[in-house]
């Protein structure tokens, strides 16, 4: 009697502890898993970080070629230049170079530091021709996130805008504003010159080149008067979706 | 501003040199020029340290950074030429010792006036500047806290950081353009000073110096 209670007593306990064994083994494995997923995923990181640094490197050791033969000269010619329009001709090309080659442009990229490193290059190049700069930004600019495609973008049409003042409007002063409706960075820069490059007669290859960016960023750009003269370039991108 | 009697222009473009050593000419008007081409050449004209150095960075045999760190002890104003103002570009150079910078694709007036403007604690600071400043002087565990940022100094960063202009901050901070220069010198100099104390603790953990 006593032998079958402790023989029952001890299957109990056998069974009990069995089972915790299986849980364990089972718990251990998931523990396993889970490292491995967490290594794999940890290494995978590791690859994509060292990739796109060899590619930063590499874009910067093509950008100080480059720049140790083109920058050279493009200095050149803003030292050679004689007026201020023509010494910004070189120095736009000059910037373009950098941005294009390096794409270091704004990290990290927020919308917020995008439109203050524009605002600094704009203000500059204005400045070095006489031409003040009158910028206003909305309240409350979402502080989002920018890949380097849409910095550049963004970058690139306000600096095409700024040339195009600089070269054809004949203008004393620049305003720049910058909102957000909808969902909708919208960014128009006017200028209080002659008109010039309104109609679409007197537009550049320019400003094909502003529309494809436009596109690009799954927005759009237009020219018109300014309300008391001059050319107004009205830029719209959507902020939400990706191009 | 201290008489000035002795500059160093290094830069490896003939033509970059000239337009440089018109401008420091335009700006201290019987400062003696003296021009090299690479960080070679550099070195051996500085005994003794001269009071200006305007430095590119890019050169034929090395950075221009290891001369800043040269020369700044010694007392020399270092300023770096450059074509761009970002970080990327400027900021080793100003943890050096770099008191400024001036930006070489300016017109000669432009250009003096930016000398000027170091030469009399004025120096200028580019938005990318100014927000890697931000997030340097962040306070971390591990690095030294001092010098910190005055709330003051942090505020005129976090406006540079936007876009503004110095004279635009000045107005938005209801300070003088004088005042806001101020701060922007100090916290060049808390960078430096902050730079050679995080060095110095570098050395201390990796066994380097005693104690």
């Amino acid at each position: 009697m006593n032998a079958t209670i402790v023989l029952a007593l001890a299957f109990g306990a056998i069974s009990i502890l069995l089972g915790a064994l299986a849980w364990r083994v089972r718990w251990l494995h998931a523990m396993l898993e889970r490292e491995r997923a967490q290594t794999a995923l940890r290494i995978a990181e590791r690859e994509t970080l060292a990739r796109e640094q060899a590619t930063a490197n590499e874009r910067e050791r093509i950008y100080n070629d480059l720049h140790d033969d083109l920058g050279a000269r493009l200095l050149g010619l803003v030292h050679g230049a004689t007026t201020p329009q023509q010494a910004d001709l070189a120095r736009a090309v000059l910037h373009d170079l950098r941005d294009v080659v390096t794409r270091s442009r704004g990290t990290p990229g927020t919308l917020e530091d995008v439109l203050a490193d524009i605002r600094n290059e704009a203000s500059q190049r204005l400045h070095a021709v006489g031409i003040g700069l009158d910028w206003h930004d909305a309240e409350g600019l979402p502080d989002m996130a920018l890949d380097t495609y849409r910095v550049l973008h963004l970058h690139r049409i306000v600096r095409e805008a700024v040339s195009n003042v600089i070269r054809h409007a004949q203008a004393r002063q620049v305003r720049l504003r910058i909102g957000v409706r909808a969902d909708e960075l919208q960014l128009e820069l006017t200028d209080d010159g002659s008109g010039a490059g309104v109609e679409p007669a007197d537009a550049g290859r320019g400003r094909e080149t502003m529309r494809e960016r436009a596109s690009e960023l799954a927005g759009q750009i237009d020219w018109r008067y300014g309300t008391a003269g001059g050319t107004k370039v009205l830029l719209t991108v959507p902020l939400a979706s990706k191009p | 501003m201290t008489a000035l009697t002795r500059a160093l222009i290094v830069d490896d473009l003939a033509s970059s040199r000239q337009w440089l050593a018109r401008a420091a000419r335009q700006t201290f008007v019987d400062i003696e020029i003296v021009q090299a081409a690479s960080l070679t050449q550099a070195r051996a004209l500085c005994e003794p340290a001269p009071s200006l150095a305007l430095i590119d960075l890019g050169l034929p045999d090395g950075s221009g950074i290891g001369l800043i760190e040269t020369l700044h002890p010694l007392g020399t104003l270092c300023i770096v030429a450059t074509v761009f103002d970002d970080d990327a570009h400027l900021f080793a150079a100003l943890r050096a010792g770099a008191q400024g910078y001036v930006l070489k694709d300016q017109a000669p007036d432009a250009l003096a006036a930016m000398l000027k403007g170091i030469a009399n604690g004025q120096p200028p600071l580019s938005p990318s500047i100014a927000r890697r400043l931000l997030r340097h002087f962040q306070p971390e565990p591990n690095t030294p806290a001092e010098p910190g940022l005055t709330p003051r100094e942090s505020d005129v960063l976090r406006l540079i950081a936007k876009g503004l202009s110095i004279g635009e901050t000045a107005q938005a901070l209801s300070l003088s353009r004088h005042t806001v220069s101020g701060y922007l010198k100090d916290i060049y100099r808390k960078l430096c000073v902050r730079t050679r104390a995080e060095a110095t603790l570098e050395a201390l953990r990796r066994g380097l110096v005693a104690p």
